[in-house]
């Protein structure tokens, strides 16, 4: 008997029963469409999250006190940074914060202020729109001078030129000298509703002395791990003792990241992959049901003709059939729910290839291996036995 | 045609070896029509398994149509059971999902048998049946006489040596049964060698040649000197009914 007759005889047997087939397939489909789905999810969060990392700055290294230190940075230990630490070019002081922005009568809450210094903008990849950034002078004199995102004066400033308008920060009243270039958001946050103060202005309105952490920018990729060891050295000498500061390259917080993220897709494609083992022994269990109901079916082909290989092909091409339909609706499924995740999440991944190729092949060989033993029981019938079936 | 000599079967179940079958030695001719007929636990089955290939003797020597069966591996004898054996069931034993024309094709399909040359041949067998008006009906609606000519045309589509009943009328009407009986009758005249398993003696009156089995051993083995012509018979039904009606 031809492939093509197995095929056809198959064709008939999962027709001949079809909320059974359409049930055994579910199993199927939920285990390879699972795998599909939260791989491929897992994919897009991992390479979201990555490329707005290396988004943040070029060469970033990011410098904080360690937690625990009893240690808190200043603006000398910025300098310092840039002083002895002949890889990096530029490190400039962060104090990030929240307050309620005033513009004539319109307030606007939970507005991310933070506190840089001239070379911000460098090394936080960031452009301005129109107008001027924060020099030296605003931070040497305390300037009262704000450079704000493109979100700021959307919800804020809504009439007139912003450049020289003048809105109002815990009642310290400041004149808008500069606007971001926009950006978009990194990790769900808007990195254009921000308004930038001299380090200075930020230390005395947020009653300070410290800094929360330093952006060091190196000078290319090459020497970050060279600037992250001799950072780490000359803080520590600078501080006297060793472990008081974490010294980051981005090149470490992606790897760190990476190694987070792949370790979690692995544990989700293994739950999936569970569910699609259990669709197969679904396909087992329902094959073997099918067999001791067709017994005295099996018994008159063999009456007329059938070889043990005929029975065996006819009942193997079922079960694959089965699954090999179930993966295709699965892939379906996966990547439609993969597309619909990543579009809802606002990530620019697409479906992850690997996982529809690896799961549809595993989906095609659990309806091989469970198929495998009901048909070598079909195929071992006895035809005397078979025939007498009732 | 049939060729057994010395043929006998024993089943082992754990340390029970039970003699289904004494040393058996029988003869069919091309073109005889033999009713094989004993009570229940004769052998009579288990003589017509091994004269159809489904089981292999314990002892003795087997050849249908000059090839030695009694040597054959299962996919030989499912090959022979393909082309020399057409078999007919007491349940008649249709594939419930397939149409008539599909059951016929049945043999043909393992022979490798083109679909389009099979279906030409299904249509032709169930024509000669005088069923060409079902060729598209599942079993389900028929009635048991048509499904026994289904499976008649089934068991004759592939021109094998012998035919090989199983209690083909058991299941039967006696008016069905005796139309049957007729076809095999035609079919015989035509040259088909055709072997019945029966224990009804009506069926038997219809055959050339009675063998007769008893625990195991054939006891009598006779010609039958003027079998009844079931044709006939059916034609007087006819005629019967029709004057009641």
């Amino acid at each position: 008997m031809s492939i093509f007759e197995s095929i056809r005889v198959a064709w008939l047997g999962i027709f001949g029963n079809k909320l059974r087939s359409a049930l055994t397939m579910l199993g199927v489909i939920i285990g390879v469409a699972a795998v599909i789905a939260l791989v491929s999810v897992g994919e897009g969060a991992t390479s979201s999250v990555s490329s707005q990392i290396e988004g943040l700055g070029a060469n970033l290294i990011v410098i904080s006190a360690a937690r625990g230190s009893g240690v808190s940075l200043t603006l000398a230990d910025c300098e310092e940074v840039v002083n002895r630490v002949p890889s990096i070019v530029h490190a400039v002081p962060s104090l990030p914060n929240s307050a309620t922005v005033k513009w004539q009568n319109t307030n606007l809450e939970w507005v991310s202020i933070e506190g840089t210094t001239a070379d911000y903008l460098e090394v936080r990849s960031r452009t301005l729109a129109y107008g001027r950034f924060i020099d030296g002078q605003d931070v040497a004199e305390r300037g009262k001078v704000a450079v704000v995102g493109q979100t700021i004066l959307d919800d804020l400033v809504s009439t007139g030129t912003p450049i020289g308008q003048t809105i109002s920060i815990l009642g310290q009243q400041f004149t808008i000298v500069g606007v971001l270039a926009e950006k978009g958001s990194t990790m769900g946050q808007d990195q254009d509703s921000i308004v930038l103060i001299p380090i200075t202005t930020a230390q005395r309105l947020f009653g300070t002395t410290t800094i929360s952490s330093i952006y060091a920018q190196a000078q290319s990729r090459e020497v970050a791990q060279l600037a992250v060891s001799h950072a780490t050295a000359v803080l520590e000498k600078w501080f006297g003792k060793e472990d008081v500061v974490n010294v980051q390259s981005q090149d470490q917080i992606l790897e760190t990241l990476d190694t987070m993220t792949q370790t979690l897709s692995l544990m989700l494609g293994a739950i999936a992959g569970i569910s699609l083992l259990v669709g197969g022994i679904g396909i087992m269990n329902i094959m073997l049901v099918s067999v001791t109901e067709r017994t005295k079916e099996i018994g008159t082909r063999k009456a007329f003709g059938a070889k043990k290989w005929d029975i065996t092909v006819q009942f193997l091409v079922e079960s694959i059939i089965l699954s090999v339909s179930g993966g295709l609706i699965g892939i379906i499924f996966g990547a439609s729910g993969a597309m619909v995740i990543s579009r809802l999440a606002g990530w620019n991944s697409g479906v992850s290839i690997t996982a529809i190729l690896v799961s549809f092949l595993f989906a095609a060989s659990v309806g091989l291996f469970f198929g495998v033993y009901p048909a070598v029981k079909a195929a071992s019938l006895d035809p005397i036995e078979a025939l007498r079936y009732e | 045609m049939i060729e057994l000599n010395g043929i006998t079967k024993v089943y082992k179940s754990g340390r029970l070896a039970v003699t289904a079958l004494q040393p058996a030695t029988l003869t069919v001719p091309a073109g005889d029509f033999v009713a094989i007929m004993g009570p229940s636990g004769s052998g009579k089955s288990t003589l017509m398994n091994i004269i159809g290939c489904l089981d292999r003797p314990t002892n003795g020597e087997y050849r249908l149509v000059g090839e030695a069966v009694s040597q054959m591996n299962d996919n030989a004898l499912a090959y022979t059971r393909n082309r020399r054996i057409g078999f007919i069931f007491q349940n008649f034993n249709l594939l419930k999902r397939l149409t008539a024309a599909q059951n016929v094709e049945l043999p043909l399909v393992y022979r490798g048998v083109g679909a389009r040359e099979r279906n030409r041949r299904s249509l032709v067998a169930l024509e000669s049946v005088g069923l060409a008006d079902r060729v598209t009906h599942l079993p389900a609606e028929l009635s048991g006489g048509q499904q026994q000519r289904v499976a008649i045309a089934r068991a004759v589509v592939g021109e094998p040596a012998i035919l090989l009943g199983d209690e083909p009328t058991g299941n039967l009407d006696s008016k069905s049964g005796l139309e049957i009986i007729a076809l095999f009758q035609t079919l015989n005249e035509a040259g088909m060698t055709i072997v019945l398993v029966t224990h009804d003696e009506k069926v038997a009156a219809h055959c050339k040649r009675v063998v007769r089995l008893l625990d195991g051993s054939i006891i009598s083995d006779e010609t039958v000197a003027q079998p009844i012509d079931a044709r006939e018979e059916c034609r007087a039904f006819r005629q019967e009914e029709e004057a009641t009606t």
